[in-house]
């Protein structure tokens, strides 16, 4: 075979394909990705947004009632403000930095080597998000924070003044969800890293010569 | 774009061009496994692209870029072997493969086969005629850098020829 009966060889694939397809098979895997995609963008909503804003609606609603069985004082009002304003704040950041991230993403263009570098900007992103058990902490502080209010709260109405007690179940918070943050963080990097990595030689070997 | 008219214009492409993906899942699957989840990856890639075709090139321009940045990206960890199939028995295949095989086009894909990710992706594209521009634009890549990997690709191909001249292909 020389170099021109190779090419022949070549075109007559698209007289005769190398095979043949399942179209139905084909049909269904498509209706299965699209309410998969529907899925997974209902989940992210009701968990990101949701979720969070609800925890911490209830726990500064708890500490208000609470506050007002009392008797509210301005620094208690000041407290509630606070609270407030950091929780808008923490959605608000989330969102920013959501947005942040798609609005770069779309700065790259379509060709192969664009295509890696978006994949590596999407990688680099959640690992700045994830992969340092620190960062995670502060995108889950709000939650952290109304977990440990409401436990508070809780001992606080039923008049439980044992410190031991209370210093137990602060301690037991703490390292429970520094451990699981951890955890959660080193997992994420095990995945994401090999990632990168391939990403990152594939940039490479676009770019070499 | 609504899922209905995407739909109809995904099996056009894939009527149309459907042996683009072919040579893809081929050039870049292993086994008879891989190819079909590699096709189908591919399926599915390029139906999310349909919205993003603005018509700037050729649909089979547009479908080699979508096939070549999912092979490239497609690992075998993450095969979906039996996904989405719920409906069907195991055994039912995505791809059917022909009784017969051409086997200078079996010893074309194994030379592809040897060659590193990028320059598989050069020797479909040069095999399928495309413009040392075309490729430039679909791979990223600069004309002049894209010329010197086709012609050692192609020096690579005819001395191989030339050795496997006493195989009788």
């Amino acid at each position: 075979m020389d170099f021109d009966q190779m090419m022949d060889a070549w075109k007559s694939q698209d007289e005769r394909p190398l095979y043949g397809v399942n179209g139905d098979l084909l049909r269904l895997v498509l209706r299965h990705e699209q309410a998969d995609i529907r899925r997974a963008l209902r989940w992210d909503q009701w968990t990101t947004y949701v979720v969070g804003t609800v925890m911490a609606a209830v726990a500064i609603a708890s500490l208000w009632a609470f506050l007002h069985l009392r008797g509210m004082s301005v620094p208690a009002v000041a407290a509630m403000s606070a609270a407030l304003g950091a929780a808008m704040l923490w959605i608000g950041a989330l969102w920013l930095s959501r947005r942040r991230q798609s609005v770069r993403e779309r700065e790259f263009g379509s060709t192969l080597q664009e295509e890696v570098r978006r994949n590596l900007s999407l990688i680099d992103y959640r690992l700045s998000q994830v992969g340092r058990w620190s960062n995670l902490l502060l995108w889950s502080a709000p939650i952290v924070a109304s977990a440990s209010l409401i436990v508070w709260l809780i001992m606080e109405i039923n008049g439980i003044e044992d410190l031991w007690l209370t210093a137990g179940t602060a301690a037991f918070l703490i390292v429970s969800i520094a451990a699981t943050t951890y955890e959660s963080s080193r997992t994420a990097r095990q995945e994401l890293l090999p990632r990168r990595q391939r990403l990152a030689e594939l940039l490479e070997m676009l770019n070499s010569p | 774009m609504t899922d209905a008219e995407r739909n109809r214009i995904f099996e056009e492409w894939i009527e149309a061009h459907k042996a683009i993906l072919f040579k893809v899942a081929r050039a870049y699957g292993s086994t008879h496994a891989d190819r079909e989840d590699l096709f189908q990856e591919i399926a599915l890639q390029v139906w999310h692209s349909v919205a993003a075709f603005r018509g700037d090139s050729a649909v089979a321009t547009w479908i080699y870029r979508v096939a070549l940045n999912t092979a490239l990206a497609w690992s075998r960890k993450e095969r979906k072997h039996g996904t989405g199939r719920q409906d069907f028995d195991a055994a039912t295949a995505l791809l059917v493969a022909p009784p017969d095989r051409d086997p200078r086009l079996e010893w074309i894909y194994r030379q592809i086969a040897e060659l590193d990710e990028v320059n598989r992706s050069l020797a479909l594209l040069m095999l399928d005629g495309f413009s040392y521009r075309d490729m430039s634009q679909i791979l990223g890549l600069g004309e002049s850098n894209v010329g010197v990997r086709i012609n050692r690709i192609k020096a690579a191909l005819t001395a191989r020829l030339a050795k496997e001249q006493t195989d009788g292909l």
